[in-house]
């Protein structure tokens, strides 16, 4: 078994605003290996942003902070949760020099992700000059290859943005992203701006280039869809917390976390005739004022009393298959939790 | 199906055979300058400032006279076929020193303008890039000074600096900084918002690169327009002063000073007024129309 390239654990994300605390990421792990793909998946507003966001070292500043766990890329810790200005800015500008040549990103919306008064080519050109030190004729000649990787022609090296479609922006961005040969590519929803035809032709993009470069991929999607096609395993998120984690096999065919089975049951299916569309009802709780108890009780059609009690932790139901969810715990820590909240409440 | 050859399509290959063999290019600022010349009235400014600016550069062979050049017999002559705009009090020729004044209001009008942006350049990027603290801090000095009017500071500067050229120039651009940083601020506060900033900081760019080949580039449009205008207020400025007799004195033949000095003239003759009065209108007027164009070419909404 190789080693996790990127492993992040027990993550815990605040964004400190005046109206209060909203806490976007609470205790999320997974790990990637080398050519390895993870879904994130989740409704808007789930956190899956912020972890991606915070992988990058980008969380929105002043508001964004890391309060608690690890990120380790190939074993090294790379999160600063001190206050310390000092600290922080050591941080920084060790992150400068991981992103883009260790860590890069693909953002949702090719239009607006390119400099606009820079050519295509130039743009990533300047990636390659700023984390090798070659000369200009050797980072244009690079630009070039990756250029005609993506599928574009080098011809086009000196076009503006405005000049390309924005499938062939995508294209772009893809190059940009994987021109220093990163160890880790984090791609935020990368299709959704794309129409569908498009999209396949993206995904197929980044499923070649992945296996080429040997790069871990962090895809984050709403789209089950786009899962399927790509990912090796998936992560489901909801208010800030994994649910569900396992393989690809396990989430599709065996889904068993409520959130995630309602979210198969909102994909409308090609056999069946439907008035209306599947939804989960409810909104996911408010991330300002989370709940003590499960997320997803409000919402949920197997609640059962104790779920309003128990915050239930991930629990593997079969090798490599978590559920966050009352019903799947031990009862061992059934017991255990209720007697921890029954001392909490007496405290 | 045989396809379609409109007239309009001939039109552009015929254009392309003519391009054949050059470059192709098409940038952002391509784009720009093709929607500035078709508009009219801009590309009437700019054939103005290009005149002007061609008469600063060949003053001493287009004047027939010198700028100093007293002739007393000659005094307060009308225009005639000899002195085309007439002859002052001293019986200079207003023509001649009126072509050596371009070399004194273009040249100073911009240079204020240049060192006001510089100055109000460096402090507005710097405190929108940052934010926060330094944005608050930075700005509420700005807003100290913005609160006296940017003429009565330069004339408070010019008066404690003392007359010369370079104390004017200083007058000016220190008195008009604060305008200018905001400007610049605001630009990059909305260019700043933009994903493409997000994703220079996510390929690794320092703050530096991020601010001079992310931020200003794309800022540009806003900034330039501003600059035109403000050679405009600058050149006004200057002529103001001058006709309260600062900064730039007599025999030195700015136009707001030979304004100053045939006010006493203004029954007697009238035309020593005004032809300055028409120059300075003239300048400004086609800044502001050349500024006006600039606005419209480089602000993408109105594309």
């Amino acid at each position: 078994m190789s080693e996790n390239v990127l492993e992040v654990k027990n993550l815990i994300v605040h964004y400190e605003t005046q109206d209060g605390v909203a806490e976007a990421v609470n205790d999320v792990s997974f790990s990637l290996k080398a050519g390895e793909t993870m879904g994130l998946v989740g409704e808007t507003g789930a956190g899956k942003t912020t972890v991606a966001l915070s992988i990058m070292g980008l969380l929105p500043k002043p508001a964004g902070h890391i309060i608690g766990g690890e990120i380790l890329l190939d074993g090294k810790n790379i999160v600063e949760t001190s206050r310390n200005k000092i600290k922080q800015r050591r941080n920084d500008r060790m992150m400068r020099k991981l992103r883009g040549n260790d860590i890069s990103m693909i953002f949702q919306d090719p239009m607006s992700a390119l400099n606009p008064v820079m050519p295509v080519g130039e743009q990533i050109a300047e990636v390659i000059r700023l984390h090798n030190k070659i000369s200009k004729a050797d980072a244009v000649k690079r630009a070039i290859e990756m250029m005609e990787l993506v599928g574009i022609s080098g011809e086009r090296y000196s076009y503006y943005p405005h000049e390309f479609s924005g499938g062939m922006k995508q294209r772009i961005v893809i190059a940009m992203a994987l021109a220093c040969n990163p160890r880790v590519l984090i791609a935020d929803e990368p299709t959704t701006a794309l129409d569908v035809t498009i999209q396949a032709q993206v995904l197929d993009l980044m499923r070649g280039l992945k296996k080429k470069f040997n790069t871990a991929l962090l895809m984050i999607t709403h789209d089950l869809g786009v899962v399927a096609e790509i990912c090796d395993k998936c992560a489901v998120v909801y208010a800030g917390q994994i649910v569900e984690y396992g393989s690809i096999e396990h989430i599709f065919n065996n889904p068993q976390h409520p959130y995630t089975k309602a979210l198969f049951n909102a994909v409308p299916s090609l056999d069946k005739d439907v008035d209306r569309l599947e939804s989960i009802s409810g909104l996911m709780s408010d991330p300002m004022d989370l709940p003590t108890h499960c997320t997803f009780k409000e919402r949920c059609t197997a609640c059962c009393d104790a779920c309003g009690e128990i915050d239930p932790p991930l629990t593997e139901i079969e090798p490599g298959h978590l559920v966050r969810c009352y019903h799947f715990m031990k009862e061992t820590d059934k017991a255990a939790a209720v007697a921890g909240k029954g001392g909490g409440v007496a405290k | 199906m045989a396809k379609l050859y409109t007239p309009a399509m001939a039109k552009i290959d015929k254009k392309k055979a003519k391009l054949k063999g050059r470059v192709r290019k098409s940038s952002p600022g391509r784009e720009a300058w093709k929607r500035l010349i078709r508009n009219k009235l801009a590309v009437a400014g700019m054939i103005i400032l290009v005149i002007l600016i061609l008469v600063a550069v060949f003053a001493n062979f287009i004047a027939p006279d010198g700028i100093d050049n007293q002739v007393l017999k000659n005094r307060l002559q009308p225009p005639s076929a000899a002195h085309i705009m007439g002859t002052d009090q001293f019986g200079r020729d207003i023509f001649s020193r009126i072509v050596y004044g371009t070399r004194i209001s273009l040249p100073i009008g911009f240079v204020c303008t240049v060192l006001a942006f510089a100055f109000g350049g460096i402090l507005g990027s710097v405190a929108a890039y940052n934010g926060g603290k330094v944005d608050n801090v930075i700005m509420r000095i700005m807003d100290i000074f913005q609160s006296i009017p940017p003429l009565l500071m330069a004339i408070g500067i010019a008066a404690s600096l003392g007359n010369g050229v370079l104390n004017l120039v200083l007058a000016i651009s220190l008195s008009t900084t604060p305008a200018r940083s905001r400007v610049i601020r605001a630009a990059i506060l909305t260019v700043k918002r933009n994903d493409y900033i997000e994703s220079a900081r996510a390929i690794g760019a320092s703050s530096r690169r991020q601010l001079l080949r992310y931020m200003l580039p794309n800022a540009l449009g806003p900034i330039m327009t501003a600059f035109t205008f403000s050679v405009a207020t600058a050149i006004l400025t200057v002529s103001s002063m001058a006709y309260i007799g600062l900064g730039i004195v007599p025999p030195t033949p700015e136009w707001g000073s030979m304004l100053s000095s045939s006010k006493e003239l203004l029954r007697q003759a009238p035309y020593t007024l005004y032809f300055p009065g028409i120059m300075i209108m003239i300048t400004v007027l086609a800044l502001n129309l050349f500024g006006d164009g600039l606005r419209d070419a480089l602000d993408p909404r109105l594309k």
